[in-house]
């Protein structure tokens, strides 16, 4: 029997960098240092370097990567039964609340979002703006405040979306919920189980517009085994409508459709607020 | 030459007014970000690229804070990530739609000596998107804890904890299955497999 754990240990072995290697490397870090001590005393006579990083950071903006078109597949039918009635009811209540609020940010360049989180006993906050074109932004109290993140993308489940396919997510139930489906390829405990972690992917760091959280709502309505665990208080006290399917739970704000907390196997993720943002905090590299 | 014996964080920190400091970070990891790079490039790649993130990380040295028992490395793969996947964005001749490029697969089949390992690396791998590879080898490779490894990928640990788990059972199921068919299959290449809207045939199983 072939182990994972054996072959990713077989293949991790590498050469060691050689020592000539890592001396080159060392002078070459070393003059970049030197470099930046000299442009730091420049940057105090003028602004030279705010220019100059401006251009840089348009640089990077029309860099951006091609659209990606997006076939979604067309639903073969509804004839499965539903989560349980109330947790039905009060799902398509938050979908509609969702669909009140104010928003659509097809856009934007940035989407901020604030969380806590639990880690080891202690309580974190996370703050991510996730770029449209320009390189995401972590600032994470539980381990670095500020990052440029490799994944500016939305996960969803398996898949992770850029911005512009996120928008082009069909917003009718029944389409959104056999497109995204069609993206499980097997994986989750099952694919009901996989659809309610999707559904909470793409509403909980995601600049998803109102109409898409509507139908995403619609959608975990339709999911068998889901249930309502009654009114529950999160981490911040608020008080929302507790959502469960198989250890996942969400609450859910159903007057504002606002996803509050999620739960799953002791770990917990408390949300904040969301939102566009015109800029990040600089990330630190171009 | 004595050695400065800071804790990252402390050394981290004290690097924005001493960015020579960032030569010590340097000295300390430098070996173990080479083998992030050579492990997913061509060694001369790795041998280029190595200086690149660290003078990327002395640009970025400013804000960062780590806690005070906290390696710099995750936050030095995020970087060699991004190095990475620029550079070989850079290389690619023509870049494909969906091109995943967190990995140079040639490289990786160049560098494994057994026929049988490459074959069962893409096997393992061949079903898992980006992040769920990239999280399973932070673990695996570069032997991070799963919560650094969500640090490093910019993904909140709840998500990385359910990512995790999916890509190890998809992994040793996708070995359990090599192992059943007594004619080991063909695979191309795992960049197939980048996130796709539309269904891979290659993945329908």
């Amino acid at each position: 029997m072939i182990i994972l754990d054996e072959l990713l240990t077989d293949t991790a072995i590498v050469d060691d960098l050689a020592p000539a290697t890592a001396c080159d490397g060392r002078a070459l870090l070393d003059a970049a240092v030197a470099q930046q001590a000299q442009s730091a005393r420049a940057s105090l006579l003028g602004s030279r370097g705010t220019r100059r990083r401006r251009l840089r950071i348009a640089t990077v903006m029309s860099a951006a990567a091609a659209a990606v078109v997006i076939t979604p597949i067309v639903a073969l039918g509804n004839g499965q039964p539903s989560a349980s009635a109330s947790a039905a009811t009060l799902l398509r209540e938050a979908g509609r609340a969702a669909a009140a609020q104010p928003g659509g940010w097809p856009d934007a360049t940035y989407w901020h979002s604030v969380s806590t989180y639990l880690r080891d006993g202690s309580t974190h906050r996370r703050d991510i703006w996730i770029g449209h074109h320009a390189p995401s932004v972590l600032r994470d109290s539980g381990y670095v405040p500020a990052v440029v993140s490799v994944s500016g993308s939305f996960p969803a489940g398996s898949v992770a979306l850029t911005w512009d396919q996120l928008y082009a997510l069909p917003t009718d139930p029944d389409t959104l919920a056999a497109t995204l489906r069609a993206d499980i390829h097997g994986a989750g405990s099952s694919d009901d189980a996989e659809l309610f972690v999707m559904v909470g992917d793409l509403l909980r760091e995601s600049p998803a517009p109102p109409e898409l959280r509507q139908a995403l709502y619609e959608v975990a309505a339709g999911i068998p085994g889901v249930r309502s665990t009654g009114q529950i208080t999160d981490s911040q006290g608020r008080t929302g409508t507790g959502i469960e399917r198989d250890g996942q739970r969400y609450i859910i704000d159903t007057s504002t459709g606002q996803l509050l907390d999620e739960t799953q196997d002791g770990w917990q993720s408390t949300y904040l607020s969301q939102g566009p943002a015109d800029s990040a905090p600089p990330a630190g590299r171009s | 030459v004595g050695v400065d014996k800071r804790s990252d964080a402390a050394l981290v920190s004290a690097s924005r007014l001493e960015p020579a400091l960032i030569g010590v970070v340097y000295e300390r990891h430098a070996a173990a970000v080479y083998r992030y790079l050579a492990r997913r490039a061509p060694i001369a790649a790795a041998e280029d690229l190595l200086a690149e993130v660290f003078v990327a990380a002395l640009t970025a040295r400013k804000r960062v804070v780590l806690q005070a028992s906290d390696s710099a490395l995750p936050w030095l793969y995020g970087i060699a990530a991004n190095v990475l996947r620029a550079h070989l964005r850079r290389a690619a001749r023509k870049p494909p739609l969906h091109a995943d490029h967190g990995m140079d697969w040639d490289a990786v089949d160049n560098r494994l000596d057994a026929q049988s390992q490459r074959c069962q690396l893409r096997h393992a791998l061949a079903n898992l998107s980006a992040i769920e590879r990239d999280l399973l080898l932070l673990v695996g490779w570069e032997g991070l804890t799963p919560t650094q490894a969500a640090d490093a990928l910019g993904i909140t640990p709840i998500a990385a904890r359910s990512r995790l788990h999916r890509a190890r059972t998809h992994a040793q199921e996708a070995l359990a299955a090599l192992e059943a068919s007594a004619v080991p299959a063909s695979i191309d290449s795992p960049r197939a497999t980048a996130p796709s809207r539309t269904p891979n045939p290659e993945e329908q199983q």
